[in-house]
């Protein structure tokens, strides 16, 4: 009996060691590490894939294919017929997304695989590209390493230094379904023949392309968002310190700024929404126009204040003349009036558009660096 | 049976915690959310605090006759016929059961693991050490549950690090709607709960009985914090309108997870939590065959098993179970399971005071 259940129990577990089709080797894999959407100028959905070539022969370390058909997962198929392993998706990197793409409302619809197969990564950056994405495939970097592994270390660094968003496909999948939030995300551009992240992309709640933010306001957007968590030095012009008509005209003032606390007010009167975003910014003074101590200290604080307090006020105003909500103050309308926010949920821009937001800046300054 | 075999209060605690917390676990936060939003977690306090008394009702019917085995106690009850023809149906609700939740947590791993290989591999696999687990006997299955208890809070603690992404707003206001949604998902919460039914069979075995009051409390507790932990998480970590989109909100919210050695965290974490799930669909096959096997004196125990199992095996090459399937299995088998846990004390009282009456008349 015992020899019987032995026989038994090893004839299923051979069974079971059979069983696992699901093995891959390393050296038949094509790793695609950056995964492309884009349309053409015929109004043709194109899909391009990059991936790392390791094998010693080859002379381009980088291998990258397009294909015109509508889904991601078809154009798999199109990419193993060309490519030296099988195509795998388990290490993607980012997913360039070209400006036509989102000037169509329905396009969200080819991403949808991303989300159904566990096999992907969420951790993936969207990346919006402004122009065709062909050309960042096709970009011939001398001085830079492989496309594939460059683009995630610039999406990195740039997000360190606070000058670029970062948004995952995770991130992203919830600022679509989430109704009191506008999606954005990092956008790239080629100039003159460098990679380069320009800024930040907005789109509406209709999730079509509504506005770019420059790399400044980028840098002052992720103030207001209180996301940040890198290094943000600011550099700001101060009129009140121009002393001269000349190029150098002494009046830039630069500083980093930690640790900022933000404070959101929210009220509801008479059917409209008012936030009072109040910012706590404690800051180190990196360069001043003006020599600084106790008294002076003060009058360059109050000018960085007023200065701040005048830019973030106008690209709040910006973003509520463009119809996006990238700050997510819907979520903050539906947690502290939910039954109107209920009731309202599907207008929540209309809401948004007339809302009276302001934004308040109380500088600290810490440290004014090691010499006057 | 057999008095030598004990377990402690401990393992006890664990036991009950073991059998509660299962598959359940991965889609409760959006079921909860699909039934009355983000303040449908309040709705588990109230499920446990339920579990609790109806846990301790059948601490108190135990009492009666602490040492009768299974069967014997419903014979003792409500006499030969109907104590077996129950028993009976309550070893196939727990052979069903178990079978569930085996086929179910195969389908997890197919969906996420092993896309390509087939149902029935994957069960024949897992059949294995379930087979020697359940031929084992209460003592061993106690002992495998003690050993894996620390995964179950290894993997919770790794719930913690998907926090850094949260937005408490999501969840406020605390209660959104009114009270009477989160009324209404009390029974869902309620059996989420299921498995506190296995009192009936592993308390003869318990060693400290006098304890045993104070040990589904603590499992019931227990129970009640994961899952709020757990809940709450996966609430202010997704959007409200994100989070019925889902399907098992607490993998998918492992996804993110990466370190600078280590990635797709939720592959390792579901793997180890499929050693949590094994824990259900052991002992509820054990407790079933242990009806079996009492009703029937059944000498070739093993042997019953293995052709259990291959049954198992059998109906799973010719379904080919689906989510979709599966789900109507759950559906009404936890609904059975709603009853039992609540007919059960009542149709022991009725039956104890008939039989009373009857003694009474023979004195």
């Amino acid at each position: 009996m015992k020899l019987f259940q032995v026989c038994i129990l090893s004839v299923f577990l051979v069974i079971g060691v059979t069983g696992c089709r699901d093995k891959m080797n390393i050296e038949d894999i094509t790793m695609s590490l950056l995964l492309g959407i884009d349309v053409n100028e015929e109004g043709k959905v194109e899909m391009y894939m990059s991936s790392p070539v390791f094998s010693e022969d080859a002379k381009e370390k980088n291998e990258h294919f397009e294909v015109k058909t509508l889904s991601m997962k078809e154009a798999r198929n199109y990419f193993d017929t060309m490519a030296t392993g099988i195509t795998s998706g388990g290490k993607v990197q980012a997913i360039l997304i070209g400006s036509k793409v989102i000037e169509h409302k329905n396009w969200f619809s080819t991403l949808d695989f991303i989300y159904r197969d566990p096999k992907l990564r969420l951790n993936a950056d969207i990346v919006f590209v402004s122009g065709p994405v062909k050309a960042v495939f096709d970009l011939d970097l001398k001085d830079k390493p492989r496309l594939s592994i460059f683009l995630p270390q610039l999406l990195q660094t740039a997000n360190f230094r606070e000058v670029a968003v970062r948004t995952s496909l995770r991130k992203y999948y919830q600022m679509y379904y989430e109704k009191g939030i506008t999606p954005f995300a990092p956008e790239l551009s080629i100039v003159e023949n460098k990679l380069k992240m320009t800024g930040t992309t907005l789109l509406n709640d209709q999730n079509v392309y509504s506005k770019t933010l420059s790399m400044k306001e980028t840098q002052l957007f992720k103030i207001l968002n209180d996301k940040v968590e890198g290094q943000l030095s600011l550099t700001l012009a101060l009129d009140k310190f121009k002393r001269d008509v000349d190029i150098f005209k002494e009046n830039a003032v630069s500083f980093y700024a930690k640790d900022i606390r933000r404070k959101i007010h929210k009220k509801y009167k008479n059917g409209q929404y008012q936030y009072k975003i109040n910012l706590k910014m404690p800051i180190v003074i990196n360069e001043s126009p003006i020599k600084l101590n106790d008294q002076t200290e003060k009058s360059l604080r109050d000018e960085i204040e007023k200065k701040l307090e005048k830019d973030l006020n106008d690209l709040v105003t910006s973003f509520q003349k463009a119809k996006v909500d990238p700050l997510g103050l819907g979520i903050y309308a539906s947690a502290f009036n939910h039954s109107v926010w209920k009731k309202n949920d599907e207008k929540w821009i209309s809401f948004y558009e007339k809302a009276n937001i302001k934004v308040n800046v109380e500088i600290i300054i810490f440290d004014k660096g090691i010499s006057m | 049976m057999n008095g030598k075999i004990n377990i402690s209060i401990l393992q006890f605690i664990l036991m009950i915690f073991g059998v509660q917390i299962g598959i359940g676990m991965l889609a409760l936060p959006r079921e909860l959310a699909d039934k009355s939003g983000t303040s449908s977690w309040i709705a588990i306090i109230f499920g446990g605090f339920i579990c609790t008394i109806i846990s301790i009702t059948f601490i108190k019917i135990r009492e009666k006759a602490p040492t009768k085995s299974f069967a014997d106690f419903f014979t003792f009850y409500l006499g030969n016929i109907l104590g077996k023809i129950i028993v009976f149906l309550f070893s196939i609700y727990f052979l069903c059961m178990g079978y569930t939740v085996i086929v179910r947590t195969i389908l997890y791993i197919q969906s996420y693991i092993l896309q390509q290989t087939s149902i029935t591999i994957v069960l024949l696999i897992f059949l294995v050490p379930t087979f020697q687990l359940v031929s084992g006997g209460v003592h061993l299955i106690a002992k495998y549950i003690e050993t894996i208890f620390p995964i179950i809070v290894f993997v919770l603690l790794m719930l913690l690090f998907t926090l850094k992404d949260m937005n408490i707003y999501f969840i406020l206001p605390i209660i959104k709607d009114g009270w009477l949604p989160i009324f209404k998902t009390i029974p869902t919460t309620t059996m989420s709960f299921l498995g506190i039914e296995v009192i009936f069979i592993i308390y003869p075995y318990l060693k400290e009985k006098e304890k045993a009051i104070k040990g589904v409390i603590i499992a019931n507790a227990m129970t009640t914090f994961t899952y709020l932990f757990v809940t709450l998480i996966c609430f202010v970590v997704y959007s409200p309108y994100e989070i019925s989109k889902i399907y098992e909100p607490v993998i998918d919210i492992l996804s993110v997870l990466e370190f600078q050695y280590v990635e797709r965290l939720d592959f390792v974490l579901l793997s180890l939590f499929l050693l949590v799930i094994s824990k259900t669909w052991v002992t509820y096959l054990w407790v079933g065959m242990c009806g079996i096997s009492e009703l029937f004196k059944l000498k070739r125990y093993i042997l019953v098993l293995f052709i259990l199992f291959l049954v198992f095996v059998l109906i799973t090459y010719i379904i080919i179970p689906t989510f979709t399937t599966t789900n109507i299995w759950i559906n009404y088998i936890t609904i059975t399971g709603i009853y039992i846990i609540i007919g059960m004390p009542i149709i022991l009282w009725i039956g104890g005071l008939i039989k009373k009456r009857y003694r009474v008349n023979r004195g």
